[in-house]
């Protein structure tokens, strides 16, 4: 499952097609094998559980 | 005729009058010399003329002339001659050396001093040869040798004259890279990802590696400045959502663009295109980054050779 589809199904009132960005919600995937990460979490509600801010080391 | 001693009551002959004539417009006869040569007391009014192919002296001692003598001094030959202070001093506000032709007056202001006038005072005598010559000055006036076609005159103290032509540096020359894919990319829903590029169109400068970080072009050594920067993002086919291309800086967003994806249908590409100018120093990395919301995953158009394909391109302004 992906980053952003984990988050939807934590908060299923946003939708796969809105901008995530809007909703303060920053993904981020470098291309560098490491994958996706949270860059910047601005939601009104917490980063669900499982999930962190940051770039895994 | 030399410097001769009156007496009272003598009396002068046609021929010692037409010779002191001569010799006070400065003509008459001249000693030749053809070596480097010691001016003597005899010499006080006269003419002493040089004639060497080599480079000669006429050195000037005390104690031989008197306040009030004059020796005018030729130089009939090609080399150099100068008029060198022996023991006594000699001083001038032009040059103490005479080329080919040139000749001036010696004359003593006391037994140990002479002013010497040198006829061909600076700045009359060019010292230009050859077409593209220009006038250049260390200690004396002297020639700077036309360069070579296209160099430009550039300062430089080390050089006999100040000045040399050398090579433009920069210049016309080209720097910057163009990269493209060889492959599409998988960009996953709503995720910032950088875009990487596999194959260079080309990279004059050493601003990419299509293995290592190739996401990334990296301003290299000597090429701090500004640059033009272009990118294409091609998005496979999609009805739903933005579609945006961003460049980042050193891994943050620096500008971006984008497209509303609702009202421009999903039949073929969407294509996102980015220009601006960006200043960059050594090491600083540019990359260019693809964010969708198509509402599941969507690919970037990467096959090298589409006119279509996408391609991210840096090219070198000015510092």
């Amino acid at each position: 499952m992906e980053l952003w589809e984990k988050i939807i199904e934590e908060y299923p009132e946003i939708k796969a097609t809105d901008n995530f960005r809007d909703l303060g919600i920053w993904l981020r995937d470098d291309a560098d094998g490491v994958g996706a990460y949270i860059k910047k979490w601005e939601y009104s509600k917490p980063i669900p559980d499982g999930l962190t801010l940051g770039k895994p080391e | 005729m030399a410097k001769q001693t009156f007496t009272t009551g003598q009396v002068l002959t046609a021929a010692q009058m037409t010779s002191l004539q001569q010799t006070a417009m400065l003509g008459g006869d001249a000693s030749v010399k053809v070596a480097s040569y010691t001016l003597v007391a005899a010499d006080a009014g006269t003419t002493v003329a040089m004639n060497s192919a080599s480079t000669t002296t006429i050195t000037v001692n005390t104690g031989l002339f008197s306040a009030g003598d004059t020796v005018f001094i030729q130089n009939r030959g090609a080399g150099v001659c100068t008029v060198t202070a022996g023991t006594a001093t000699v001083a001038c506000a032009g040059s103490l050396a005479l080329p080919q032709n040139d000749a001036g007056i010696l004359y003593f202001t006391s037994a140990s001093a002479a002013t010497f006038y040198d006829f061909i005072q600076v700045g009359a005598a060019s010292p230009l040869t050859t077409k593209g010559d220009l006038y250049g000055f260390s200690t004396s006036d002297a020639r700077i040798p036309i360069g070579t076609n296209g160099h430009v005159l550039t300062a430089d103290s080390t050089e006999s004259l100040g000045l040399k032509w050398a090579a433009a540096a920069g210049g016309s020359s080209f720097s910057g890279a163009r990269l493209t894919k060889s492959v599409g990319q998988t960009l996953t829903n709503n995720t910032d990802t950088m875009i990487t590029w596999d194959v260079e169109t080309f990279d004059v400068g050493g601003y990419h590696d299509n293995v290592t970080n190739n996401t990334r072009i990296t301003i290299p050594a000597g090429k701090a400045g500004y640059y033009q920067v272009s990118a294409i993002l091609s998005y496979a086919a999609g009805g739903t959502g933005q579609r945006i291309i961003q460049l980042a800086k050193n891994g943050a967003t620096f500008s971006y663009n984008l497209i509303v994806e609702n009202g421009l249908g999903g039949g073929g590409y969407q294509t996102v295109t980015f220009a601006d100018i960006v200043y960059g120093a050594v090491g600083d990395y540019f990359e260019i980054a693809g964010l969708h919301s198509q509402g599941i995953n969507l690919n970037i158009i990467g096959n090298n050779g589409d006119p279509g394909a996408s391609f991210f391109a840096m090219s070198f302004i000015g510092a």
